[in-house]
């Protein structure tokens, strides 16, 4: 039986090709998959996960992560915050039939035309020792006023009450400077399917988000919120960005004709997920 | 087992190659002017029929693609400079001038005088049948230094190559199709023929007549090539070109289709350019691998592990 007994062209890509392509990407561009402040950036060893980098990325001092923001702590009127870190240690994909990923109970068997993906990831905060934390307490409680129990019996605005000494400088803001992270590690794993549609004159291929799961996460309430906000990711950040729209192309070897290309109707299943691998059947016209 | 796999049907082929046929036309004009020396050529050709058979050894065949000359005229001259015999006076009177004259005979006068104009415009009809193989090779850039790294090579524009080849197993050109010249020269008598003598009937009544005697004229047309076709046959069958003339055009096409790749891939493929100071990312691309089968043309490629 020959590949395109369905259509004019074929494409495949199996599941293995796409974990090496990402394998790729995370060694080449691994401020793609790890993001922390600064001073973590630039201080490999107190990643959560040590990053395997190709040598091409540290000879032309590319960034190993992408820099974000300290955590600041509520309360401190964003005088302090905390260093911390988020890699994505792991990802995987496995297309229908399941044999790459094991999936939780949570999620059953894999459907037929679906795909599952997998990743581990790997947060850290920068908790700084009792020791260093009762320091900057003594050091804080010097920029506050102390709470007067005669202004409160005199009934005084409580705005007033415990807020910084008017007469002292405010301060720099200071990330509290940490030699370890507190690390801990989350397994994620999604099934997905794609859907086709057709806007104007082009047909999207779009990776659709069926069901999310993080494994012995409690309690509940924390496991759902952590689930919805991953699902917020990968449904609004991610999957927007990798359609693959099909639309008239021209063949550009020659620049005399042009190729209309379309998804095959003759194929039921278009694109098919299936076999361990991602089939594309395409028909085109020549004009 | 291969990571990507691309196929293209003997339908898509057929229907890209129709598409290259029917849009593809070459109309060229020029002339030199070196004084008394001068030559110049007006060629205009387009493309017809022809058909693509893919074979289960692996090769492709083109067969009896039409080059139907629209002009194809060479035309060549000599400006001899114009010389004049006579025109000096016989008899010249005093104050009067010269009364009487011998003739004055110039020849050359013409620019160019001495010309030849070979115009065969319309006229001809040739045909080329050929069968290729792809040729896949590894071409590691010469000008790249030993133990020089990837990015370096990207750089540098050094990268190494997948390079895809047409290897001409032979082709076949009839510079006169003669199936052809006489058919539609025929099919022009006759539809000249059918307006003469009969121009008293409709158009649908003539273009019936010219139905029911076109399957004359493919007959002539069939029995004309007859001998091309066994010549095609044999060429297929042996995997050579058959006549003298027909080798050197093969031992031409191999050499230029040894120098033109069809595809070029570099290694390792970008997937993701720089980005500001970003090294770009690029794969390994390995085990690359093209084929004909009777069906399709089947593209197969690995992922490397490493760089």
């Amino acid at each position: 039986m020959a590949f395109t007994d369905n259509s004019d062209l074929y494409g495949a890509v199996n599941e293995a090709g796409i974990n090496l392509v990402v394998k790729h990407l995370k060694r080449q561009r691994p401020s793609l998959f790890n993001y922390g402040t600064e001073f973590i950036a630039k201080t490999p060893k107190l990643h959560c996960h040590s990053i395997d980098a190709d040598p091409m990325v540290l000879l032309r001092n590319n960034p190993l992560m992408s820099i974000e923001s300290p955590l600041p702590i509520l309360g401190t009127n964003n005088l302090l915050s905390l260093h911390y870190c988020i890699q994505f240690v792991n990802a995987q994909i496995d297309f229908h039939k399941s044999n790459a990923i094991t999936l939780p109970s949570e999620l059953g068997e894999l459907p037929e035309q679906h795909f599952a993906i997998t990743a581990k990831v790997c947060a850290g905060l920068g908790c700084p020792d009792d020791r260093l934390t009762d320091y900057i307490e003594a050091f804080m409680d010097s920029f506050y006023e102390a709470i007067s129990l005669d202004d409160i019996v005199a009934g005084k605005s409580t705005a007033n009450i415990a807020g910084l000494k008017t007469h002292r400088k405010r301060p720099d803001p200071i990330t509290i400077p940490v030699d370890r992270l507190e690390c801990f590690c989350l397994e994620v794993f999604a099934v997905c399917h794609i859907e086709t549609r057709k806007v104007g004159n082009q047909h999207i291929f779009s990776p659709k988000l069926d069901n999310i799961e993080i494994v012995n996460l409690a309690p509940e309430g924390l496991e759902n919120s952590i689930e919805c906000y991953a699902e917020q990711v990968i449904r609004l950040g991610l999957l927007p960005r990798i359609r693959i729209a099909l639309e008239k192309l021209v063949f550009d070897q020659l620049q005399i004709v042009n190729v209309a290309i379309k998804p095959a109707d003759s194929v039921a299943t278009n694109p098919a997920i299936e076999d361990d691998e991602l089939k594309v059947f395409i028909d085109m016209e020549v004009s | 087992m291969a990571h990507l796999t691309i196929a293209t049907s003997e339908t898509a082929v057929q229907k890209l190659f129709n598409g290259i046929r029917d849009n593809f036309s070459i109309d060229e004009s020029d002339s030199v002017d070196f004084g008394p020396f001068t030559a110049g050529y007006e060629v205009a050709f387009h493309l017809e029929g022809g058909d693509v058979d893919m074979q289960a050894d692996n090769s492709i065949v083109v067969k009896e693609l039409d080059i139907k000359w629209d002009k194809l005229r060479f035309y060549a001259g000599i400006d001899i400079p114009e010389l004049c015999i006579g025109g000096f006076c016989i008899i010249a009177l005093p104050f009067v001038g010269c009364v009487l004259r011998a003739p004055e005979i110039c020849i050359f006068e013409d620019d160019p005088d001495i010309g030849i104009d070979l115009d065969l415009n319309g006229l001809l009809t040739s045909e080329i049948s050929l069968a290729a193989k792809p040729d896949l090779q590894y071409v590691v850039n010469p000008a790249r230094p030993a133990g020089m790294n990837w990015l370096d090579a990207e750089d540098a524009n050094l990268a190494n190559m997948w390079k895809l080849f047409i290897d001409p197993e032979w082709v076949d050109i009839d510079i006169f199709d003669w199936s052809d010249i006489v058919g539609d020269l025929l099919e022009n008598a006759l539809d000249n023929a059918i307006d003469d003598l009969l121009f008293f009937l409709p158009g649908w009544a003539k273009d019936l007549i010219s139905a029911i005697l076109g399957p004359v004229i493919d007959l002539v047309r069939g029995i004309l090539d007859i001998g091309d076709d066994i010549d095609e046959w044999l060429s297929d069958l042996l995997g050579v070109s058959l006549g003298l003339f027909d080798l050197i055009i093969t031992a031409v096409a191999d050499l230029l289709a040894d120098q033109f790749p069809l595809i070029e891939i570099e290694d390792p493929f970008p997937i993701l350019p720089y980005q500001g100071s970003l090294i770009p990312v690029k794969l390994p691309i390995e085990d690359l691998d093209v084929t004909f089968t009777e069906d399709e043309l089947v593209i197969t490629a690995s992922i490397g592990e490493t760089l």
